[in-house]
């Protein structure tokens, strides 16, 4: 199928009842889900993961991506209203936001936050709808031993950027990829770790890990904090009018804080925080008021907003093409994908790219919603940052345990969401990457299958992964990211010395 | 309150990381015995490679204080890349208030009954089904918590509607447990 | 087309071995079913009791196993056809995904459910029974009764079209020249690998290789980003990479006594070039089945409703635009795709050799 066939077979799935629906519950659940501090994209995705089973692939990825857009927007109501941020991607929202709110400009933060999110959003998808003919032909480019070391470089450029050693980092990684051998083997019918039950005849269930690890960890953490999440009084005052319109006097910060947030977004394991920084020190840099940064700056507020929102296009590259999920709400989307039989690379830009476009110009149209809740309803968002947290904990909980039992009827997978969460709380507490380990029970079984294949294609032998040039770059390329950071203090050394 | 001092000591006592350490350790170290037990050798070649990795990272972690200076510092201090924090990764922990045990006022840490709450759950769910554990799930939570009667009653109601939901879109027999209830009530 | 997948299981000497443990556990891992057993029996007791006429039936919701997840091809099939049944039924079917362990747990569920017509399962033969034979059960998979058949995949082999294979005969060559060394299709130890390995011995396709891929749309790309020079495939797996070229045909693996494939219609087949025919493995059939002594008019009951869903218009225009082909068959033929799966496959494959083959 052609690049524009399959555009306009998905512009018709979309339009049509009831895709399109999806497209503005996610919205708004992902609205929600952001806004509430401590719930989020990733473990709002996780939770509605296992409802998603009798949508049928289509509905349930335009439901799970629309989410995923909404959340971004989300994460700054909170920001910008309590001080605090719903989602990682809007810590830098917090600067210029709640200072905003305290100078009465409440509702204009909110709306530009809004406008400025949706635009970037719908710019830098349709740069990622542009150039995914190019995108197609890299990803067609790669064999059993590419996707193979693709699964490695994903886990070892996550140990080398989030915080802590290097050592937990790789240690959470591998475990997260050793438990996938639990049940039989792919590509040989081999039964392992298993007890001799069925019920681990297919190992853990990803998905169930991933609630476990998303939702019932975070839910531990919650726990411990101060029982409501925002007690003061809300201000909501200020002008939805003129929010919208600020934000169109700083064009060029949406679009460079946008397409910062695609670039960042694209190196997995580099997401929406890391890029809501780099865009918000950038608008500081280049503006000529950068004194006013911190104090209720407008333009603060829209860089942070624009390059969160940017980095869903850029972190979608990874995903669908190389399955690598550069964070923890790709992860569950890339979930999604193969819960519903959508495989990440060729599939999805073969005989799926239909539905490839459909989530795509999804996330597009998308962000008029976003503009429009921001605009109505904005000033009845504020009370959900309300919610005491108490609440929150164990409908969440209910909803995990639950969830995890829908997705095959085994209570293994009950043990798993329930085991792993509590695992996963102690992980976070030590800086133990649960995004290392997360990525690890997504890829391994990616991982495995390929390396068996890579090794039936050479006949065992393991100098395929760098006899083939595409390979061997990417051999290359993982040993410089793992060495990186031990060789750079080293040649600054050197050179000083 | 001697009780609760045996409590508190015994909880300082007990380190998570230790926890996190032992499970990998134990878990690799049995996943690589296990592999030479297996019929088909390619099978075992994936889980003996991360097995590995697991078992030398995860020694390298528990005796890290003895190890010589410049391989220390490599396993325990982290890299700085790219120096921002991540989207999950401990953004907040570093503020985390120890010295409070509970927010209302009860002799457990928060996040430690909590997660006794739900392991139980779990276990009452595979006894008694999904959806009838639920409900007293949330409602000795609640009143662990001192939420008011209104909010409790909210969430047991909310509780069973979950899982009819479940029942009635995905036809999940979330109505039987496992040991009591077996032919299920819906 | 799907991802279901049809994994195969372990070791036969093994799980003898561990049969003991791996039942109770098993049971204990089918949700229950020595409990649900027991609810069965009182269940029956009151039926037998107020079943004087057959009219009645059936006279509660019926329960429909799926044996595979969500949005494979065996649900996506069920979720078209449930409905229509739903209309010309008085009571409910209820789809109950029970996936996992090959489709065995929800075979398993199925086969100790209450014979009275009111559970039902699908499974798609020879896949199934492979599966069972080679991670034997505690259950008679040849026991459940055959209800209808509503649906058949016929299997073919395509090559990437840059080698210019000219039917199978030439592909034998080209193996036999040693040309050629790698043949693939799904996953070792899996339905086509028993093909492949059959098509060396019967017909003597010299392959050096089996490399496996995790269904049969992964092994067609594979096929044509040239990692592998030819593949077994589903017909309608393979139809959209015929269309534009980047794949040739080599031959229908299905005799035309057995139907041929709807996708293909002039491709020639292995019997036609004068090749032992291997219908029975490489006919996919997919099928309703009853619990054992589930009594015959109840079947027909249910097989009459299929056959009347699968010809609504909702039904035929789904099929016509998803490529998913729907047939009809009736009970016999259900049970026949059934027993000949459990006769005549290990007559011809040595499922032990299976096994050690997946090892290399």
């Amino acid at each position: 199928m052609s690049a524009t066939q399959a555009i306009i077979e998905a512009t018709f799935t979309l339009f049509a009842w009831p895709t399109f629906g999806w497209v503005v519950v996610g919205i708004i659940l992902g609205v929600i889900a952001g806004s509430l501090p401590g719930v989020g994209s990733a473990m709002g995705m996780a939770i509605v993961l296992p409802l998603t089973l009798p949508l049928g692939p289509v509905n349930a990825i335009v439901l799970l991506v629309s989410m995923y857009s909404g959340a971004m927007y989300g994460g700054s109501i909170s920001a910008i209203l309590v001080n605090v941020p719903g989602t990682g991607g809007a810590a830098a929202t917090t600067l210029d936001g709640y200072q905003m709110t305290k100078q009465g400009n409440a509702v204009k933060a909110l709306a530009m936050s809004a406008t400025a999110s949706a635009t970037a959003g719908f710019f830098t998808v349709l740069t990622l709808v542009l150039f995914s003919p190019i995108l197609i032909e890299i990803v067609l480019m790669f064999g059993s031993p590419e996707f193979f070391l693709m699964a490695a470089f994903g886990i070892a450029m996550i140990t080398v950027v989030v915080q802590g050693s290097m050592v937990k980092g790789i240690a959470a990684g591998t475990f997260g990829l050793l438990l996938t051998s639990i049940g039989i083997a792919p590509n040989a019918p081999e039964l392992r770790y298993t007890f001799g039950s069925l019920a681990l005849y297919d190992g853990l269930d990803f998905i169930a890990a991933l609630i476990g690890m998303f939702a019932i960890a975070e839910m531990l953490k919650l726990a411990a904090k101060e029982g409501g999440i925002a007690d003061e009084e809300l201000d909501m005052s200020g002008s939805v009018t003129e929010g919208v319109w600020e934000t169109f006097r700083y064009p060029v910060t949406v679009v460079k804080s946008g397409y910062m947030g695609m670039l960042i977004g694209a190196i997995p394991g580099a997401g929406a925080t890391v890029a809501n920084f780099f865009a918000y020190g950038e608008a500081m840099r280049a503006s000529k008021d950068s004194e006013s940064f911190g104090k209720g700056n407008p333009e603060g507020v829209i860089s942070a907003e624009s390059s969160n929102n940017g980095t869903i296009g850029g972190s979608l590259i990874p995903t669908i093409s190389f399955g690598i999920p550069g964070s923890g709400s790709t992860a569950v989307l890339l979930g999604g994908l193969l819960m519903h039989g959508l495989r990440p690379g060729p599939q999805l830009f073969g005989e799926e790219l239909a539905t490839t476009y459909t989530f795509l110009l999804a996330l597009m149209v998308g962000n008029v919603f976003i503009i429009l809740a921001g605009v109505f309803l904005v000033t009845r968002m504020g009370r959900i940052t309300q919610v005491n947290t108490h609440v929150i904990i164990p409908v969440i909980v209910v909803l995990s345990v639950v969830g995890g039992y829908s997705l095959r009827t085994n209570w293994i997978d009950v043990l798993t969401v329930i085991g792993l969460g509590v695992l996963g709380y102690m992980m976070v507490k030590h800086d133990y990457s649960i995004i290392a380990f997360v990525l690890g029970v997504v890829l391994g079984p990616i991982a495995e299958e390929n390396l068996m294949r890579s090794l039936q294609l050479s006949d065992g032998s393991f100098l395929i992964f760098v006899t083939r040039p595409l390979s061997l770059l990417i051999v290359i390329l993982i040993i410089a990211v793992l060495a990186g950071p031990y060789v750079k203090p080293w040649l600054a050394d050197r050179r000083a010395g | 309150m001697d009780v609760q001092q045996t409590y508190l000591r015994v909880i300082e006592r007990i380190s998570l990381e230790h926890i996190v350490l032992l499970t990998m350790l134990v878990s690799s170290v049995y996943m690589l015995w296990d592999s030479f037990r297996f019929g088909i050798a390619p099978a075992a070649t994936f889980p003996r490679m991360m097995g590995s990795v697991v078992l030398i990272m995860t020694l390298l972690l528990i005796f890290r204080s003895y190890l010589p200076e410049p391989l220390r510092s490599v396993v325990a201090d982290s890299p700085d890349l790219i120096d921002v924090d991540e989207d999950f990764a401990a953004q907040e922990d570093d503020e985390e208030t120890e010295e409070q045990i509970s927010v209302v006022d009860r002799p457990i840490h928060d996040s430690l009954m909590v997660g006794t709450l739900i392991v139980g759950f779990g276990l009452l769910a595979y006894a008694i089904g999904i959806m009838w554990a639920s409900p007293i799930f949330v409602a000795v939570y609640g009143l662990w918590f001192r939420l008011s009667w209104k909010i409790i009653l909210l969430l047991v109601v909310v509780s069973l509607l979950i899982g009819f939901g479940f029942f009635e879109a995905l036809g999940l027999r979330v109505d039987r447990g496992e040991i009591f209830l077996t032919e299920g009530v819906l | 087309m799907s991802s279901e997948t049809n994994k195969q299981g372990p070791n036969r000497r093994r799980f003898i071995k561990y049969t003991g443990a791996a039942s109770t556990i098993g049971i204990a891992g089918l949700a229950g079913c020595a409990d649900d057993d027991d609810a069965a029996d009182d269940a029956g007791a009151d039926d037998a009791a107020d079943d004087t006429g057959e009219d009645d039936f059936p006279t509660q919701d019926i329960r429909y196993i799926i044996p595979f997840g969500e949005g494979g091809g065996t649900d996506t099939y069920a979720r078209q056809m449930v409905p229509e049944m739903d209309d010309r039924l008085d009571v409910n079917i209820a789809i109950e995904n029970i996936s996992g362990a090959a489709s065995l747990r929800g075979t398993g569920e199925a086969f100790n459910s209450e014979p009275d017509g009111h559970t039902l399962c699908a499974f798609n033969p020879p896949s199934t029974p492979v599966s069972e034979m080679v991670n034997p059960q505690d259950f008679e998979l040849p026991d459940m009764e055959g209800v209808c058949t509503y649906a058949r995949t016929p299997f073919v082999i395509v090559a990437n079209s840059d080698y210019e294979i000219e039917g199978y005969n030439d592909l034998m060559d080209r193996y036999e020249d040693g040309d050629l060394e790698v043949f693939s299709g799904k996953e070792r130890g899996g339905v086509d690998h028993v093909m492949a390995l059959l098509m060396q011995e019967l017909h003597g396709l010299n392959w050096d290789t089996y490399v496996g891929y995790d269904g049969t749309g992964p092994a067609v790309q594979a096929t044509i980003s040239d990692e592998v020079p030819a593949c077994i495939a589903t017909d309608t797996g393979s139809e959209a990479g015929v269309e534009d070229g980047s794949l040739d045909l080599v031959v229908s693996l299905v005799s035309e006594e057995a139907g041929g494939t709807n996708v293909f219609p002039d491709l020639e087949d292995i019997t036609e070039l004068g090749y032992e025919n291997i219908d029975f493995i490489s006919n996919l059939t997919r099928g309703i089945y009853a619990p054992p002594d589930t009594p015959a008019d109840r079947r027909q009951v249910i097989a009459d409703v299929v056959e009347e869903a699968l010809a609504t218009d909702a039904v035929q225009e789904w099929s016509e635009d998803t490529g998913n082909v729907v047939e009809f068959g009736d009970g016999d033929f259900a049970d026949q795709v059934l027993q000949d799966a459990y006769e005549i496959i290990p007559e011809n494959v040595d499922l032990e050799e299976v096994r050690e083959a997946a090892a290399e």
